[in-house]
């Protein structure tokens, strides 16, 4: 699958510029802050929107795609197996063969005890996880996950990314998210998006490589030297703890780095000679 | 079955578990049909069949109001339910995903307002049958509700669909509000009150209420009983809705995929062709007027309103002489249509540009002189003019015509030809219903003249089940028209009376609406006892001798139809009963002057009539004449809205007394060498003139 110099426009604001890369088996992670096209990257390669110019090569003639939007709901009414009996239907998938899907997404997905409950009584995550059922109904040969931790708390993104794990493997999934913690030990590849534009694409490591001799601990919430950037807060001891993401490296700064430390790095642009 | 299974059952199975969109059809269904059914028990419960009609129509426009807001409020929510937010996506990514659950939709929509129209019907029907509709009134009501109430909800549904799937809500219901607005009664009269709106605007209006009920015409409120009748249904009633639907339709489809703009000006296309109308009216247009680009789009209503717009004069005393007939010779088709060929003499010359009368309906094609020589006329609006008559003293005049008329119909249960209508040519210009309330128009009492129709041959369509005449002619399978003499009142009009082999039963409007009628002045009244019939007819030619006219011609007692005209609406509305072409007589009063002006061959136009209309009166109930014309010093209201002639009387018979007055005023009508007018006939007896001849 192969996304070949994606450009889309809306009225005189790019949203996406010339972005190409390739898309293969593992579980890739879309990063990027808020607004940086990474939704409208998924809906182009899902078919929901058409790009200004540029391709998006699925190589098939009419492959299953399974898309989770950003705010997933669905009617209200049905239960978690009617909508995804109903979904599965809409997808062409033959009565035969539906039955078990559908108990498979739910296994995979951990919704059994929820199975007969009702949408609109579902918790946010657990609708998350329909979401995710939904989306591997087919079964696709690429699974786009539009923000899919968004709103949940920590607990529900542990669950999420259990998940997640059990499904990959077979599909081609595609997480996009601006928090990178969420693609660690989940993703091995990286795509990052600043202003519509593609500014990495490689492995996870790679991207956590960037804070490496970057990070530092730090009592002072407002370090002068250097200008570095805060990236996390902890307290230890009754005492505010800073992580900071250093703009030049030191053999002074010595705390492990993280995939949000690199990512942090690569978009403040810390990454000389790497 | 598995295209159900498939795509609608899920759809249809949420929605029957949502509370709020059930609760809110519900609400709905409940305030417009319980509103649609409780005035029809009220209507149904008098088991009076034009009670009903009259009921169904004055409820209509709310119930349309009401159900279009609660029909295009539940699908909007509906479309809401199954692609707000991202929930399209998630149809979209799956093959043909969105169209099916689009087409779900809508079936569920549709079905929904099948379901609310099977209602109606059903409630409508059970009181038509409590209330004793005959089957052409029934299929009249029916058929009404189903063009107004059923056009108009279909359209609510199917926009508020389209609005729910491609606007946000805000846009929806601002939509929904703004058409509306433009619908109300309210908007409608502002903008009928800040402008002069032509004619033809007012009757674009019109067409477009007769589709989505959303006015209370005026018309409705008072229309004479044949309206209420088997009501054209033109294409043109059936155009608007069409355009509407199928651009909302259109608007659904562009909303498939990728092209929401279109649909969304699709959306827009719908809400301005609703609206047009009332931009037509507010704005003035001056658009071409109907003799000249539809004659077929005529509806009851516009004509009335049209009437009530080109505010002709509406004194009785300005009424422009008519010239009588003295022969009518008739050769008409009547089905849904009717088309004729009728020859007309006139007592004497009409002048240089003859004018007739004839409900604007008929298109006329052709006019010859006795001769046939073909002439030129002009057809604008009920009027038709002669341009060219052979020669200035053109008596006969052969007209071709056809159209729609004002109810007319012939079916298995009879012919009906509203007597109030001209469905021949009446001469002369005359106005043939008034609106007012206030007896100021000269009522519409065009009858034919005692002797005056030579012979009215009626064809029928083949082939109809027997249908009997009031003069007990009987038409049957193996015939295909009917042609007979006359020599009553009206040949076909109002309820007619079927005659059978021994007995006689009444065919139209249903038994039980003469049996249980009540006329509210005359409760004890029963007009279907022929006994008692008979006993008026005695009555009413004893005033015949009584005022001095000669003859003893018996009138045909099964020829008199009897109808009510407005005793329906006098204890709703306390409207006056009006006075109109049919008789209605009690013991003791007569009250229908017109009527019996028309049995003695009083011509309309006749110089003396209003003399002779004021002294019925007075005779009938003098206590009441003098109240009612107080005499020409007054300045009451009661003055303003009586004749001069009457309070002319009043002063006559007050200074002079009564014997003095009859004797004078009799004699002046019954001596035809008397030319002066009512007026300077009283003006000189109340200035102690004395009365030539006396």
């Amino acid at each position: 699958m192969r996304v070949t110099d994606l450009t889309k426009w809306y009225g005189r604001k790019r949203a996406l510029n010339a972005v190409s890369f390739d898309l293969d088996q593992r579980c890739t992670a879309l990063l990027g802050p808020n607004g940086a096209g990474k939704t409208t990257l998924m809906k182009c390669i899902a078919g929901l929107m058409s790009p200004t110019s540029g391709t998006v090569d699925l190589r098939g003639k009419d492959p299953v795609v399974g898309y989770l939007p950003q705010q997933f709901s669905f009617l209200p009414n049905l239960t978690v197996r009617e909508s995804l009996m109903y979904l599965g239907r809409l997808g062409g998938i033959g009565e035969d063969a539906l039955v078990a899907q559908v108990d498979d997404v739910i296994a995979k997905t951990r919704l059994t005890e929820w199975a007969d409950m009702r949408f609109k009584a579902l918790s946010g995550g657990t609708a998350r996880r329909m979401g995710i059922a939904q989306s591997l109904l087919g079964p696709p040969e690429l699974v786009l996950l539009d923000e899919p931790t968004s709103g949940l708390d920590i607990e529900e993104r542990s669950k999420f990314k259990d998940v997640l794990a059990r499904a990959s493997g077979s599909h081609a999934i595609v997480i996009s998210t601006h928090l990178a913690e969420d693609i660690v030990g989940l993703c091995e590849r990286a795509l990052v998006l600043q202003l519509g534009s593609l500014i990495f694409d490689g492995a996870v490591e790679q991207l956590r490589a960037f804070a490496t001799g970057r990070v530092c601990l730090s009592a002072d919430d407002s370090p002068s030297a250097g200008g570095g950037i805060v990236s996390g807060l902890s307290v230890e001891a009754g005492s505010s703890v800073y992580r900071y993401v250093m703009p030049e490296r030191s053999a002074e700064y010595t705390a492990s780095p993280t995939v949000a430390d690199g990512y942090l790095a690569l978009l403040h642009g810390y990454s000389d000679g790497q | 079955m598995h295209y159900y299974k498939k795509y609608i059952s899920p759809i249809a199975v949420s929605l029957w578990r949502t509370k709020g969109i059930i609760i809110l059809y519900g609400v709905g269904a409940v305030l417009g049909i319980g509103f649609f059914g409780g005035i029809l028990y009220y209507g149904g419960g008098h088991r009076v069949a034009i009670w009903l009609q009259v009921m169904v129509l004055i409820t209509m426009p709310f119930t349309g109001l009401i159900l279009f807001l609660s029909s295009s409020v539940v699908a909007l929510e509906l479309a809401k339910q199954v692609f707000e937010n991202q929930r399209l996506s998630l149809f979209r990514v799956r093959s043909r995903g969105e169209i099916g659950a689009s087409v779900a939709l809508l079936v569920v929509a549709v079905g929904m307002w099948m379901a609310t129209l099977a209602i109606l019907l059903t409630v409508l029907l059970t009181f038509s049958m409590i209330a004793g509709l005959s089957v052409a009134e029934t299929t009249n009501i029916v058929y009404f509700t189903v063009l107004r109430l059923g056009g108009a909800t279909l359209v609510a549904t199917l926009l508020g669909l389209l609005l729910g799937k491609t606007t946000s809500r805000t846009v929806g219901y601002s939509v929904i509000v703004a058409v509306l607005v433009f619908m109300t009664p309210a908007v409608g009269s502002i903008l009928g009150g800040l402008t002069s709106a032509s004619s033809y605007t007012v009757r674009l209006v019109s067409h477009w209420a007769l589709i989505a009920p959303f006015e209370l015409p005026p018309p409705m409120v008072g229309a004479p009983p044949d309206s209420m009748y088997l009501l054209p249904a033109e294409p043109h009633q059936w155009l608007l809705p069409a355009i509407w639907i199928v651009s909302i339709l259109v608007g659904l489809v562009f909303s498939l995929r990728k092209v929401p703009q279109a649909s969304v000006l699709a959306a827009l296309l719908a809400f301005v062709l609703m609206i047009t109308p009332w931009a037509a009216y507010g704005a003035h247009i001056a658009l071409p007027r109907v003799s000249q680009i539809a004659l077929h789009d005529i509806t009851e209503m516009s004509l009335n309103i049209d009437l009530f717009v080109e505010g002709a004069s509406t004194s009785p005393d300005n009424v422009e002489p008519i010239p009588t007939v003295a022969r009518y010779k008739m050769d008409l088709g009547v089905c849904n249509k009717l088309s004729g060929r009728v020859t007309v003499v006139l007592d004497e010359p009409f002048g240089e540009q003859p004018v007739f009368t004839l409900f604007r309906g008929y298109r006329v094609w052709n006019i010859t002189d006795g001769e046939g020589n073909k002439l030129d006329f002009s057809q604008e609006g009920n009027h038709i003019t002669i341009l060219s008559p052979a020669q200035d003293e053109a008596v006969e005049f052969v007209f071709e015509y056809s159209g729609s008329g004002w109810g007319n119909y012939a079916n298995q249960q009879g012919i009906f030809l509203a007597g109030s209508v001209p469905w021949y040519p009446w001469p002369g210009r005359q106005r043939f219903y008034g609106m007012d309330f206030r007896h100021e128009l000269q009522p519409a009492s065009h009858i034919l003249r005692r002797g005056a129709v030579e012979e009215i041959r009626v064809r029928v369509r083949s082939p109809f089940a027997e249908i009997h005449t009031p003069q007990g002619v009987v038409l049957t399978r193996s015939e295909d028209f009917v042609s007979v003499p006359t020599e009553s009142l009206t040949l076909f009009a109002g309820n007619v009376r079927k005659a059978g082999d021994r007995e006689t039963f009444v065919v139209y409007g249903g038994e039980a609406t003469l049996e249980r009628f009540e006329i509210p002045e005359f409760s004890d009244v029963n007009v279907v006892d022929k006994q008692n019939r008979e006993e008026i007819l005695e009555r009413a030619l004893s005033l015949r001798q009584l005022m001095g006219l000669e003859g003893t011609e018996a009138l045909q007692v099964d020829a008199v139809v009897l109808v009510p005209s407005y005793p329906a609406f006098s204890n709703l509305f306390d409207f006056p009963v009006f006075k109109d072409d049919y008789v209605l007589i009690d013991g003791e009063t007569v009250v229908d002057y017109p009527t019996m002006f028309a049995m003695q061959g009083i011509p309309q136009g006749y110089a003396k009539r209003d003399v002779w209309e004021a002294l019925f009166f007075y005779l009938n109930d003098p206590e009441f004449f003098l109240s009612e014309n107080p005499g020409m010093s007054s300045d009451t209201e009661e003055y303003r809205r009586s004749s001069r002639v009457g309070n002319m009387i009043t002063d006559l018979v007050r200074t002079r007394g009564d014997e003095y007055a009859l004797s004078q005023i009799t004699a002046y009508l019954m001596d035809e060498s008397r030319t002066e007018s009512g007026e300077e006939f009283l003006a000189s007896l109340l200035e102690g003139g004395e009365v030539e001849g006396n």
